[in-house]
C-alpha cells in the first residue's frame, strides 16, 4: 500500500512548535503530500466552508483526515467538531482529536459529537512521533475513506 | 338504688302510720265504750238510789201512819204526806230509768201494784182513825195486810237492786276484758310501729351516713382539684359560663393574664383575645367548636391585662351535666411564648446555618471550579512545552548529533531526562487531583485477577529481574475496580522498585486479620525505610529516598492513601531498613444502604 498523492491532511493546531513537530513526524514517512494547517478554529471552519483564505479551494478536494487540537483561539476544537459533524457536507470526514488533554469531559464530549478517534499527545517526543506516524498510516493507508457521495457532494 | 331506698323508707313510714292509726282507732273505740259503760254504771247507780229512796219513803209513810194511829196527832202525818207525793215521782223516774230492761219493768209493775196496795192500806187506816174508828183501824193493821205488802215491797226492791248490781258487774267485767284487749292491741301496734320506724330510721341513717361519706369524699376530691388548680402556676385554669363569661379564676390565670379574680369574674372572655381576633369572631368560633366537638384546641396570640401579648396554647372543653345540659366551658391556657421563641430561634439558626452552608457550598463549588480550570489548564498547557523541549532536543540529537560534542549530547540527554520526570509528575498530579473529584463506582471485584493483571502489565519494568511472587488467594470485595487496580499498581511498582538491589526479590500479596478486620498486605524484602519517617510516607511529594537511588515524585503513596480513604479504609506501613517493607490496607466500606434505611 502506497499513500495516495491526492491525499490531504488538515492539521488544526494553534501552537507553532506543535505544528512543527507534527509536520516533522508526518513528513518523515512521506505519508501525505499535502498538509494544510489551520491555526485556529475559525480558519478550520473557513477551510471546510471555503471562506476567507480558503475561498478558492476546490470543492472536490477533501481531507482524508482532520487532526484537531481542542484548545484553540477564537473557536475551540469542540465547537469546530460540532459544526462539521452536524453539517451533511462535512459530517463524513474522519476527525481525530490530537490534544495534550486526557480530561474525561473532553473525551466524552468529543465522542458524543462523533469524533472518529481521540489521541493524547505524549510528552515524550519519540512516543509522539511514533503515535503521529501510526495514526497517519492508519487513516491514509489502512482506512478506506468515505465515498465522495457520502461527503454530501451535490 | 336511691329510688329504691326512697320507696322503702316511704313504705316503712306508711306501714308505721297505718299501724298507729289502727291502734288509735281501737283505742278510740275502747274509750268510747268506757264512757258508755260508765254512763251505764251511773244509770245503775241512779236506779239503785231511786230504789233505796223509794224504800225509805215507803218506810217513812208507814212510820207516819203508825205514829198517827197511835197518837191521833196530825203532826205524824207529815212524813206520810211527803212520801205520798214523792213515791209517784220516784216510781215515775224508775219507770224511765228501766224502760230498756223488761225484767225490771215487770218487777216495777208488780212494785207499783204493791205500793198501791200499801198506800191503800195506809190511806184506809188513816181514814178510819180520822173517823175515830181506832179499833177498826187497829184491826186492819193487825190483820197484817199492810205488813205483808210492805214485806213484798222490800223483797221486790231487793230483787231489783240485786239485778241492777248484777248487770253492772257483768258490764264492768266485760269492759275490763275489752279494756285489757285494747291495751294489748294498742301496745302491740305501738311496738310494731316503733319497730318499723326504728328500721326506717336505721335505713335512713345508714343512707345518710353513706351520703355524708360520699360528700366528704367529694369535698376531699374537690379540695384536691382546687389545690391542683391553684398550684398550677404555669396554667391558667378557669371556667366560663355557657355565655362565655368568666366563672372561676385561678392563681395561675392571674399570673399569666394579670387580672385578679374580682376584676375578671363575670367579664366576657373575649377580652383575652387581640382586637383583630375579636373582630374576626374568633372567641365565638372557639366556643362553637368546643360545643360541636366537645373540645377545641388553639395556639395563638392572647392579650394580658396590661395589653402585652403572649403566645398561648388553649384547650377548651364543653362541660355538661348528667342530662347533657351545657354547664359552661373549662379552659386551660398555657403560656408557650418561650417555647415558640425557642422554636423561632431554632428556625432562624437553621436558616442561618442553611444560608452559611449554601454560602460555603458555593465557595467550595467555586474553588472546585477553579481547581478544575487549573488542572484542565495544567493538563493542556504544562505538557505542551515539555513536549516541545523534548521534541526539539530529540531533533537536535537526531539531525545534528554527529556534529555535537559528547558534553552537549550529555546535556541534551539531561534535558530530556528532566522533561520525562516532569511529564510523569504532571501526569501523577493530574491523576491525584482527578481522584478528588471522581465518584467511586462500587462493584463486587475479585482482587486476585486484579493483582494478576497489574503484575502482567509491569513486565517491561521487571525486565530480566528475578522476582519471586507469592500471591495468596484474595477475596472478592465491594470496591471501585479501576481505583483498586491503581492501588495495587502503585504498591507493587514500589515493591519492584525498592527491591532492585536484591538479587532475588520476594514480593508477597496476602490477606491478614487486623483487629478482626480483613486486611490486604503487600510485602517486599527491599531496602525498607526508617519507621521514624513513617508518618511522612503518604504525604504528597514526600520521599524517603534520594532521586538518584530510586526515581519517583512522591505522589504514588499519596494516591494510594486517597483511594483507600475514599473507600472508607485505612492504610499504613511497617518497615525496617534493609529488611523490607509491608503495606497494609483495609476497605471499610459504607454500610449497606438498605440496612441504613431500616
Amino acid at each position: 500500500m502506497k499513500p495516495n498523492c491526492e491525499m490531504e491532511i488538515l492539521l488544526v493546531e494553534d501552537n507553532a512548535d506543535d505544528v512543527e513537530l507534527t509536520l516533522h513526524a508526518l513528513r518523515s514517512d512521506k505519508l501525505a503530500n499535502k498538509i494544510v494547517v489551520a491555526r485556529d478554529g475559525e480558519e478550520a471552519l473557513d477551510y471546510f466552508f471555503r471562506r476567507g483564505q480558503f475561498s478558492g479551494r476546490s470543492p472536490d478536494s477533501r481531507p482524508s483526515v482532520v487532526l484537531l487540537d481542542l484548545k484553540l483561539p477564537k473557536v475551540d476544537g469542540l465547537e469546530v467538531l460540532r459544526v462539521i459533524k452536524n453539517d451533511p457536507q462535512t459530517s463524513a470526514i474522519p476527525v481525530v482529536v490530537l490534544t495534550s488533554s486526557k480530561e474525561e469531559k473532553d473525551m466524552v464530549a468529543s465522542y458524543q459529537l462523533g469524533v472518529n478517534s481521540y489521541i493524547q499527545k505524549p510528552v515524550d517526543f519519540t512516543q509522539f512521533r511514533e503515535t503521529v506516524k501510526q495514526l497517519g498510516f492508519y487513516w491514509l493507508v489502512i482506512n478506506q475513506p468515505p465515498p465522495a457521495i457520502a461527503q454530501g457532494k451535490k | 338504688m336511691r329510688w329504691n331506698l326512697n320507696k322503702k323508707v316511704t313504705a316503712g313510714f306508711a306501714v308505721a302510720l297505718a299501724v298507729m292509726g289502727i291502734a288509735e282507732f281501737i283505742s278510740y273505740r275502747s274509750t268510747d265504750r268506757l264512757v258508755e259503760t260508765s254512763r251505764q254504771v251511773n244509770h245503775t247507780q241512779q236506779v239503785l238510789d231511786a230504789l233505796g229512796t223509794l224504800l225509805i219513803t215507803m218506810d217513812d209513810a208507814e212510820t207516819g201512819q203508825r205514829g198517827f194511829l197511835l197518837t191521833g196527832n196530825d203532826s205524824y202525818l207529815a212524813p206520810y204526806d211527803v212520801a205520798g207525793n214523792q213515791v209517784s215521782d220516784i216510781v215515775e223516774s224508775l219507770d224511765k230509768l228501766t224502760t230498756s230492761d223488761p225484767v225490771q219493768q215487770r218487777d216495777l209493775a208488780s212494785l207499783k201494784s204493791l205500793i198501791r196496795q200499801k198506800q191503800d192500806e195506809l190511806a184506809t187506816t188513816i181514814a178510819l182513825r180520822k173517823a175515830n174508828k181506832a179499833i177498826e183501824a187497829d184491826q186492819l193493821v193487825l190483820s197484817g195486810q199492810g205488813k205483808k205488802a210492805m214485806g213484798s215491797i222490800r223483797a221486790v226492791i231487793a230483787r231489783m237492786q240485786k239485778r241492777e248490781k248484777t248487770l253492772m258487774d257483768a258490764r264492768n267485767s266485760q269492759w275490763e276484758a275489752s279494756a285489757r284487749r285494747t291495751t294489748l292491741l294498742v301496745a302491740a301496734g305501738v311496738v310494731l310501729a316503733f319497730a318499723i320506724l326504728l328500721f326506717a330510721i336505721f335505713v335512713l341513717d345508714r343512707e345518710v351516713e353513706g351520703r355524708i361519706r360520699a360528700e366528704q369524699t367529694l369535698r376531699q376530691s374537690e379540695a384536691r382539684i382546687r389545690l391542683l388548680v391553684e398550684s398550677a402556676r404555669d396554667f391558667a385554669i378557669l371556667m366560663l359560663d355557657p355565655q362565655g363569661r368568666v366563672a372561676s379564676w385561678s392563681p395561675g390565670a392571674e399570673r399569666i393574664k394579670g387580672y385578679r379574680a374580682e376584676e375578671i369574674i363575670g367579664q366576657d372572655w373575649s377580652c383575652f383575645f387581640p382586637a383583630e381576633d375579636i373582630q374576626a369572631g374568633k372567641p365565638q368560633k372557639e366556643l362553637e367548636k368546643a360545643l360541636a366537638d366537645g373540645r377545641s384546641e388553639d395556639e395563638g396570640w392572647r392579650v394580658r391585662k396590661d395589653g402585652s401579648r403572649f403566645w398561648a396554647n388553649v384547650v377548651i372543653a364543653a362541660v355538661r351535666d348528667e342530662q347533657g345540659q351545657l354547664q359552661g366551658f373549662s379552659k386551660v391556657t398555657r403560656d408557650v411564648t418561650e417555647r415558640r421563641q425557642a422554636v423561632e430561634e431554632i428556625r432562624q439558626l437553621n436558616q442561618n446555618l442553611e444560608r452559611r452552608v449554601r454560602g460555603r457550598t458555593a465557595e467550595l463549588e467555586m474553588a472546585n471550579k477553579e481547581m478544575e480550570a487549573f488542572t484542565y489548564s495544567v493538563s493542556h498547557d504544562l505538557r505542551a512545552p515539555l513536549r516541545h523541549i523534548d521534541g526539539f532536543a530529540q531533533l537536535l540529537v537526531e539531525e545534528y548529533g554527529p556534529q555535537l560534542s559528547e558534553e552537549v549530547q550529555s546535556y541534551l540527554a539531561r534535558i530530556q531526562g528532566g522533561v520525562k520526570q516532569m511529564g510523569q509528575l504532571v501526569d501523577d498530579l493530574l491523576n491525584l487531583a482527578h481522584l478528588g473529584r471522581k465518584e467511586i463506582n462500587l462493584q463486587a471485584t475479585g482482587l486476585g485477577p486484579l493483582v494478576e493483571q497489574v503484575v502482567n502489565e509491569m513486565e517491561t519494568e521487571i525486565g530480566e529481574r528475578a522476582i519471586d511472587w507469592k500471591i495468596a488467594p484474595l477475596p472478592f470485595v465491594e470496591c471501585d475496580p479501576g481505583l483498586l487496580k491503581q492501588v495495587f499498581a502503585n504498591l507493587l511498582a514500589n515493591a519492584v522498585k525498592y527491591t532492585r538491589p536484591r538479587e532475588r526479590a520476594v514480593i508477597e500479596v496476602g490477606l491478614a486479620q487486623e483487629n478482626g478486620q480483613p486486611t490486604i498486605f503487600v510485602r517486599d524484602n527491599g531496602v525498607g525505610f526508617n519507621m521514624k519517617y513513617a508518618d511522612k510516607l503518604f504525604g504528597v511529594f514526600q520521599r524517603l529516598h534520594r532521586a538518584e537511588d530510586f526515581e519517583g515524585a512522591g505522589v504514588g503513596l499519596a494516591t494510594v492513601q486517597r483511594i483507600i480513604h475514599k473507600h472508607g479504609g485505612r492504610v499504613w506501613a511497617e518497615a525496617e531498613i534493609d529488611k523490607g517493607a509491608t503495606f497494609y490496607f483495609t476497605l471499610q466500606l459504607p454500610a449497606d444502604p438498605s440496612q441504613k434505611a431500616a
